[in-house]
C-alpha cells in the first residue's frame, strides 16, 4: 500500500503560525459546481503519479475521505446496506476525480492542498475537528465537520466545504439512478425517442 | 428519426475539417486570414470573410461534437464535453463559478439562446466614457438585423415554460417591465435542452449556421488545437503556434502546429484572448491585457411552488425583466436584469449549497422548484471596474475577481426583488442561494432574513456565464488594447473579434451584441483587405 501523503513539516509550522494563512485553498470554492466530468479520463492523466489506481486525480487518501463524505452529503438516499452500495460509490467517486482532472492546473493544485490539509493526522484534527482516519469516522463526524465548515466566519473554511459538498453532490445527481430522488423523469421523453429512433 | 448533423455529409463531400489530435507530425499551415476560436465572434468573422473571397483558417481548441453526440441530452455528458474545465472553471479563488462553452461553435452550443441587441444605454455609455466610435445603436442597428435574419432570432411566439412564467406572473402582478426573449432558433421542439447541445440542429449555433457556411465557402478548421503563442515583430504578427490536444482536448500530445497568415483574427473569448497575448508577451505599454474582464456576476434565488413546474422541461429562457437595470441610469446604483435559469438536477444540487438531509428534501421538491436569477451590470462606475485576467506559470489563464460593496448592494437588492417576485407569483417558500439561507414562507419573512445574510464570497453562491472585457476596444491606446474596429494598437494585422472587447458588461445576454460586432468590424476589415463586399 502506498503511505498516505504528508503535508510538508512546513507547511505544519505555518498551521502554528497562522491557519489562515495556511488555508490557501479557496481556490476551489465553487470550482467544481457542475463538474461531472468522467471516465473516459480515468487513463489519460499522467501529471499526478500518485493518483490511486484506476483514478486520474484522486489518490488512495482522498479516495477515503470521499467515500466517508457521500453519504454524508447525498443523505439516506443512499442506502448503505444495498446489495449495490459498493458499486454506485466507486461509480460517484469516479464522477468526482473525472471532475477534478478537467479543471486548470490553477484549481488542481488548490484542491490538492485541501485534500493534503484533511489527510494529514494533524492539520485534520486542527482543521475538521476529526481525528480518526476518514474510514473510521462517523456519520456524526463527517456531518459535524462539514457543519464547522460551512458555518466558520473564515472563508476558506466555507470554499472547503463548498467545492467538497458540490463534489459529491453533483456526481451523485448526475447519474441515472438519482433521478427517482429529484423527480426529473430523464430526457424528454417525446423527443428522446424520436431523435434515438 | 435520424437528424442530419451537417458534418458527416459536408466532410464527404470535401469539407476541410481536420483534428490535430490525429497529427502525427509537425505541420505549418497558411491562410489568407486565420481566427483563433470558433464561437460567437470566430463564428460570425469566418463566414463573412470567407464570403468576402478570403482563404479563411479557424483554429478551435475544443472538439468537433455534432447534433449525434448530443442524443443522449445527458447533462454530465454535455459538461464534460462541452464546457471550459467541464464546467469547473471558476474564478482564481474559487467563488465564482463559470460557465463557457468549449468546442466548435464555442459558448453558442451550449448557451441558453436569449439574442437580445446591446442596450442603447450600453452604446452611449461606452461612447461617452470609453472612446468607442462607430457603434452608436444608429450604426449598429443594421448589423443586428443583420445577424437577427441570419439567425432566425425573434421573439419566442410560443407560451413561457412554466419556470419562465413565474417571472412573467410576478412582473404582470407588481408592475414591473417585462419582455419577451428573442431566440436563434428555428423548428426548436421547445424542449429545453441548449445547454445540453441541441439535439435537433433548431438552435442556430456557430456549430450549425456560420460555420457549416464557412466550410462549404472553402474555409478550413481545424480542431483540437490549442493556440500557444503569436510571434511578432514590431508591428505586425508574423505566425502563432498551436499545440495539438489528445483526444480528451486535455493535454498536448508534443505535436505542433504553425501557422503564417496575412491576418490573425482572435476570438476565443473575454479569458483565453487575453490570456493568449499575455502568454505571447506582446507589447502592453499601457498594461491594459487582460483589465476590466466583466462577467455580469449572477445571484440566485430559489422558490418552492405550489405546483409542478418542471423548470428543466421547456425552452430555457423567455421572459425577462429589465424593471431593476436602468433604473438610475447607467452609472446609478447596479442594475441587475432579472431571467430564470433552466434546472437540471445535477446543477441544481450544486446551486442548493446543503447537504445532508436537507439536500435530499430540496431535490425531492426539483419539479416544482423556480429559480430566479439576476444578471448584474458591472463595469459602468468607479467601484465596479471588472476583474483581471491573468496566466499562471504554464501560462493558463486564471480570473482574479473581486466583489466591492457597489456589488454586494446590487447582490442584496437582487435577492430582495427576486423573493419578492417569487412570493407575487404564488410560491410557498423562497431562499437565497446563499450558506444562511433558509426557506422562509413569506415576502416580509424573507425580507428580513436577506437584510441579515453575511455579504460575503462563499457565503453567497455567485456565478458567472457571460465573459466580456479583457481586450477592451477604443480610440485611446492608453486605455484599451484595441480600436473600434477590433485592431490591435500596435499590430495593423492583428484583430480582436469576440465579447472581450467590451468595455464594460452589456446588461443583456452578450450573443447577439457580439455577432453584431464582429459583423460590423470583419466586413470592415475585408473592406480593409481589399475585399469588394
Amino acid at each position: 500500500m502506498p503511505q498516505p501523503h504528508q503535508p510538508a513539516t512546513g507547511s505544519l509550522a505555518k498551521v502554528a503560525i497562522s491557519r489562515r494563512t495556511f488555508l490557501r485553498f479557496s481556490a476551489i470554492g465553487t470550482t467544481a459546481v457542475v463538474s461531472t466530468g468522467v471516465v473516459s479520463s480515468l487513463t489519460a492523466c499522467s501529471s499526478q503519479p500518485n493518483a490511486a489506481k484506476g483514478f486520474a486525480f484522486l489518490r488512495d487518501g482522498d479516495l477515503k475521505l470521499f467515500t466517508a463524505l457521500i453519504p454524508v452529503v447525498v443523505g439516506d438516499v443512499l442506502q448503505t446496506d444495498s446489495h449495490n452500495y459498493q458499486a454506485l460509490i466507486i461509480n460517484i467517486l469516479q464522477r468526482v476525480d473525472g471532475a477534478c482532472a478537467a479543471l486548470g492546473n490553477h484549481a488542481q493544485n488548490e484542491i490538492h492542498k485541501l485534500l493534503d490539509l484533511l489527510d494529514g493526522r494533524i492539520t485534520r484534527w486542527l482543521t475538521t475537528g476529526v481525528s480518526a482516519k476518514w474510514e473510521a469516522t462517523t456519520h456524526g463526524d463527517v456531518s459535524d465537520f462539514l457543519i464547522r465548515w460551512r458555518d466558520s466566519s473564515i472563508s476558506p473554511f466555507n470554499a472547503g466545504y463548498r467545492v467538497l459538498s458540490k463534489l459529491v453532490a453533483v456526481s451523485y445527481y448526475s447519474l441515472p439512478e438519482s433521478q427517482v430522488y429529484s423527480g426529473y423523469p430523464g430526457p424528454m421523453a417525446s423527443m428522446y425517442q424520436l431523435v434515438n429512433a | 428519426m435520424a437528424v442530419d448533423n451537417i458534418y458527416d455529409a459536408g466532410i464527404a463531400g470535401g469539407w476541410k475539417v481536420r483534428d490535430a489530435s490525429t497529427f502525427d507530425k509537425n505541420i505549418t499551415l497558411e491562410a489568407d486570414i486565420v481566427i483563433v476560436g470558433t464561437g460567437a465572434g470566430g463564428g460570425t468573422a469566418a463566414e463573412l470573410l470567407t464570403q468576402a473571397g478570403f482563404k479563411v483558417l479557424m483554429l478551435e481548441e475544443g472538439a468537433l461534437k455534432t447534433s449525434s453526440n448530443f442524443k443522449d441530452m445527458d447533462e454530465s455528458r454535455a459538461y464534460k464535453e462541452l464546457y471550459q474545465e467541464a464546467a469547473g472553471r471558476a474564478t482564481s479563488d474559487g467563488a465564482i463559478a463559470i460557465l463557457q462553452g468549449r468546442a466548435v461553435g464555442g459558448t453558442t452550443v451550449v448557451n441558453w439562446t436569449a439574442s437580445f441587441r446591446t442596450p442603447d444605454h450600453t452604446l452611449k455609455h461606452w461612447a461617452d466614457v470609453h472612446a468607442v466610435k462607430g457603434h452608436s445603436p444608429e450604426e449598429m442597428a443594421p448589423w443586428f438585423a443583420k445577424m437577427e435574419q441570419r439567425l432566425n432570432i425573434a421573439p419566442w411566439a410560443m407560451p413561457p415554460n412554466p419556470n419562465n412564467q413565474v417571472l412573467h406572473d410576478a412582473c404582470a402582478k407588481l408592475g414591473w417591465e417585462w419582455h419577451v426573449i428573442p431566440r436563434n432558433v428555428k423548428g426548436c421542439w421547445n424542449s429545453g435542452y441548449c445547454g445540453l447541445g441541441c439535439p435537433v440542429n433548431a438552435k442556430q449555433s456557430m456549430l450549425v449556421s456560420t460555420i457549416p457556411s464557412a466550410l462549404a465557402g472553402g474555409a478550413e478548421l481545424v480542431h483540437h488545437l490549442r493556440v500557444e503563442t503569436l510571434q511578432f515583430t514590431n508591428n505586425e504578427i508574423t505566425g502563432l503556434t498551436g499545440l495539438a490536444l489528445d483526444k480528451n482536448c486535455r493535454n498536448p500530445t508534443g505535436i505542433q502546429v504553425t501557422v503564417k497568415a496575412k491576418h490573425y483574427i482572435l476570438a476565443g473569448g473575454a479569458i483565453n484572448t487575453p490570456a493568449l497575448l499575455l502568454r505571447s508577451k506582446v507589447p502592453d505599454p499601457h498594461e491594459r491585457i487582460g483589465k476590466r474582464t466583466c462577467i455580469h456576476p449572477v445571484v440566485l434565488t430559489l422558490a418552492q411552488m405550489p405546483q409542478e413546474i418542471n423548470p428543466f422541461y421547456g425552452a430555457p429562457q423567455s421572459i425577462a425583466s429589465d424593471f431593476f437595470q436602468w433604473k438610475d441610469g447607467a452609472t446609478g446604483k447596479m442594475g441587475y436584469k432579472l431571467e430564470v435559469p433552466p434546472v437540471f438536477p445535477a446543477i441544481a444540487s450544486g446551486i442548493l449549497g446543503n447537504f445532508d438531509n436537507g439536500l435530499r428534501d430540496d431535490m425531492a421538491m426539483l419539479p416544482h422548484t423556480n429559480a430566479m436569477l439576476a444578471l448584474m451590470r458591472d463595469g459602468f462606475v468607479e467601484d465596479s471596474q471588472g476583474g483581471q485576467v491573468k496566466i499562471d506559470d504554464k501560462g493558463m489563464p486564471m480570473l482574479d475577481y473581486d466583489i466591492s460593496d457597489f456589488i454586494w448592494d446590487g447582490a442584496k437588492r437582487a435577492y430582495l426583488s427576486m423573493a419578492e417576485a417569487q412570493f407575487a407569483s404564488g410560491a410557498q417558500k423562497v431562499r437565497p442561494a446563499h450558506l444562511d439561507g433558509k426557506w422562509t414562507s413569506s415576502w416580509n419573512e424573507a425580507k428580513n432574513q436577506i437584510e441579515h445574510l453575511k455579504y460575503k464570497k462563499f457565503r453567497t453562491a455567485l456565478f458567472t456565464a457571460h465573459l466580456m472585457g479583457g481586450c477592451t476596444m477604443g480610440e485611446d491606446a492608453k486605455t484599451s488594447v484595441v480600436n473600434s474596429q477590433g485592431q490591435h494598437h500596435q499590430f495593423s494585422n492583428l484583430s480582436i473579434f469576440d465579447g472581450s472587447v467590451f468595455p464594460t458588461s452589456l446588461g443583456v445576454n452578450p450573443q447577439l451584441s457580439i455577432y453584431g460586432l464582429v459583423a460590423q468590424n470583419a466586413t470592415a476589415l475585408a473592406t480593409k483587405l481589399g475585399a469588394k463586399v
